[in-house]
């Protein structure tokens, strides 16, 4: 089963490899994936340990994956819409011993499905807990006919060991539908983390992803959504938070394949302490997609001695009648910034987490999940506060410094 | 409270721009400092509020006596000193309100309710005639000139110093918005008992201010103290009898 998985995984890889950019390929963070087995705990273990982070956040989830199985369902009324499938773990047990491991991961045989008719309206939250080493699941998510899918994920890891943490994401908005998924990343320091999203947009539909990376001790993302239909819209809304000596590999990919598309990719990346990111984001525009608007912006801060960030935007225009622009920029915390708010009496470290908070909520402002939002902002000001790696041990936005934009 | 500023020299960027500044004002007077262009009048407040960018090569800078010398800003802000900048930085993401409380959360060391802090903002954005707008906008994120400087008074209004020193507080203004900035300055300031240190160019803000005594900087240094008549000589003749 494993070499049957393998050969299939490498096939496919070399058809419809993620790292096809040439100018990207030179800035990839490579992983070694560690030989390990897939546990199924007894349920009782991982039922205890959800009960625990539900009270701590105060969430019921929809969904729960456990090392990359779906074991439970625990709002059957949330899920009464939705037709779900989920397969076991008898499909991969191992990952390809390759020099970069990550092909095995971009063809999930473990999979869900969220699919929505016409005019349903959905919120599925998902909880993604590790304990020892995950399975690559997939998740299958449509909406047609009109209908509004919103997916929130949540992945916390609590693993005795190294482990590796992945999820795959299928999507597809068909004419006039939305989807909206968000993914929040609170692993542990022994993970390291997955991530891929393949998604197209039919006519008049939308798609929007929110990538909040904050976890995992090395991190890759690969998003590749296309603007197939005409007048479809694509937003990609990617915050990251690097810390500790994380490694942070993020490249977003979209594609104008039609008339009158908006492709919108935002990044607004912090690294402090020793960190380190790597953000990639690529557009291109197709022959005849007259009328489109994309664009790219990329913001960074570096506040930390060791830490860096490459911010590499990328167009590829083949059409005339279009709006294209990208920016990136990247530097350490303005000091102006800074002294004006110690000037009305507030201490420099009080300052540059205002400075840091604020940055990262505007984009935080565009996730319409109220908990993602709550967490997220707990989380950063956990971090910048040196707090760590995991969920932060109060949840608390009462000092919320979120602009009116970002309103929690 | 009394600052005093003794032979101050301070340099920015490896350059000298203060070369042995002296001067003192206390609460509940009202000083003016006019130089041209370059003269070092914003290298001054800068120096005087602790900016990171100035280096203070000699001399002294004291608030009641002690030396600040090396106090950081807030520390500085926490004594009574208020700066209001000429060109405040936008700080996105972080909302009007929600800064102006935790400051004086950290000044008062006690909880503020937001509902009387909103009435006193509310009370000067009618005042000062500002959109009421933007205090739901992030700090100066997006303000025009204008309600950058009206902002700077309000926050003055709200923070309530001891000794405020206003950079410019009439540049790009509109001659109506100067006499709104002029006369909120004077209510605020005599209300609260204020010091005022302020730093302009032209006596136009003046003609609505009663400053008490004037100082001409030059090149670096004070070329003149006295009473606040010379910013009529000032404004007939220019700087002329000041810098021969």
């Amino acid at each position: 089963m494993r070499d049957e998985f393998r050969k299939e995984a490498a096939l496919l890889y070399k058809q419809m490899p993620y790292e096809s950019n040439e100018l990207y390929k030179k800035y990839q963070l490579l992983f070694e994936l560690p030989d390990r087995e897939v546990k199924r705990p007894d349920s009782e273990s991982w039922k205890q340990k959800v009960k625990e982070l539900a009270d701590r956040l105060n969430l019921k989830f929809d969904i729960v994956v456990h090392n990359g199985i779906v074991v439970h369902s625990l709002s059957k009324n949330a899920l009464r819409q939705l037709d779900i499938e989920a397969m076991d773990d008898k499909s991969i047990t191992e990952v390809l011993r390759s020099r970069d491991k990550f092909a095995a991961y971009a063809y999930a045989k473990s999979e869900v499905a969220i699919e929505l008719g016409s005019d349903a309206d959905c919120v599925v939250d998902i909880l993604f807990l590790n304990t020892s080493e995950s399975l690559p699941v997939l998740f299958n998510i449509r909406a047609r006919d009109g209908a509004r899918v919103t997916v929130n994920e949540l992945f916390f890891a609590d693993a005795d060991k190294d482990t590796v943490c992945g999820c795959m994401h299928d999507i597809t908005a068909a004419s006039g539908s939305e989807i909206e998924l968000t993914m929040l990343h609170l692993e542990d320091k022994d993970s390291d983390v997955f991530t891929i999203i393949n998604g197209r947009a039919e006519e008049r539909s939308s798609i929007r992803t929110n990538l909040i990376s904050m976890g995992g001790r090395k991190v890759r993302h690969r998003s590749k959504i296309v603007a197939a239909g005409k007048e479809s819209r694509i937003f990609t809304n990617d915050v990251v938070l690097g810390f500790d000596s994380q490694k942070v590999d993020i490249e977003t990919d979209t594609t104008s394949k039609n008339v009158h598309t908006e492709s919108i990719s935002n990044t607004r990346a912090i690294m402090l302490g020793s960190a380190a990111g790597i953000i990639k984001s690529f557009a291109k525009i197709e022959k005849g997609s007259k009328g489109s608007v994309s664009k790219i912006n990329e913001h960074g801060i570096v506040d930390g001695e060791d830490s860096y960030i490459y911010l590499i935007p990328d167009m590829s225009i083949d059409e005339s009648d279009v709006v294209a622009t990208h920016a990136g920029a990247a530097a350490p915390i303005d000091k102006e910034k800074i002294f004006y708010m110690q000037s009305r009496g507030v201490d420099e470290r009080l300052a540059k987490l205002l400075v840091m908070t604020g940055f990262l909520s505007e984009s935080l402002g565009r996730i319409s999940s109220e908990w993602v939002k709550r967490i997220t902002y707990s989380s950063i000001v956990d971090k910048v506060k040196g707090g760590g790696f995991g969920v932060p041990e109060k949840i608390d936005i009462s000092d919320a410094w979120i602009s009116e934009k970002g309103t929690l | 409270m009394k600052l005093e500023i003794k032979e101050l020299y301070a340099s920015a960027g490896g350059k000298e721009i203060l070369s042995g500044v002296s001067l003192s004002v206390s609460t509940g007077e009202f000083h003016v400092i006019m130089g041209p262009n370059g003269s070092g009048k914003t290298t001054l407040a800068k120096a005087i509020m602790g900016s990171p960018g100035i280096e203070i090569t000699k001399g002294e800078i004291l608030v009641d006596g002690n030396q600040i010398n090396d106090l950081s800003p807030d520390k500085r802000a926490l004594l009574g000193l208020f700066l209001q900048f000429q060109n405040p930085v936008e700080i996105g993401g972080v909302g009007y309100v929600s800064f102006l409380r935790s400051v004086l959360e950290k000044k008062t060391d006690s909880t503020v309710s937001t509902k009387e802090l909103m009435e006193r903002i509310k009370e000067y954005t009618s005042k000062l005639q500002i959109d009421h707008g933007i205090i739901g906008r992030s700090l100066n994120e997006g303000f025009s000139g204008g309600e950058k400087k009206k902002s700077e008074v309000l926050q003055m209004a709200v923070i309530k110093p001891k000794i405020a020193i206003l950079d410019e507080p009439d540049s790009g203004l509109d001659v109506d918005a100067v006499r709104i900035v002029a006369n909120n300055i004077n209510e605020i300031s005599e209300r609260l008992g204020m010091g005022l240190l302020v730093i302009t160019h032209y006596n136009r803000i003046l003609s609505y201010m009663k400053p008490q005594f004037a100082h001409i900087l030059y090149k670096g240094k004070i070329v003149y103290s006295g009473a606040a008549d010379a910013v009529d000589e000032i404004e007939r003749n220019g700087y002329e009898k000041f810098t021969r």
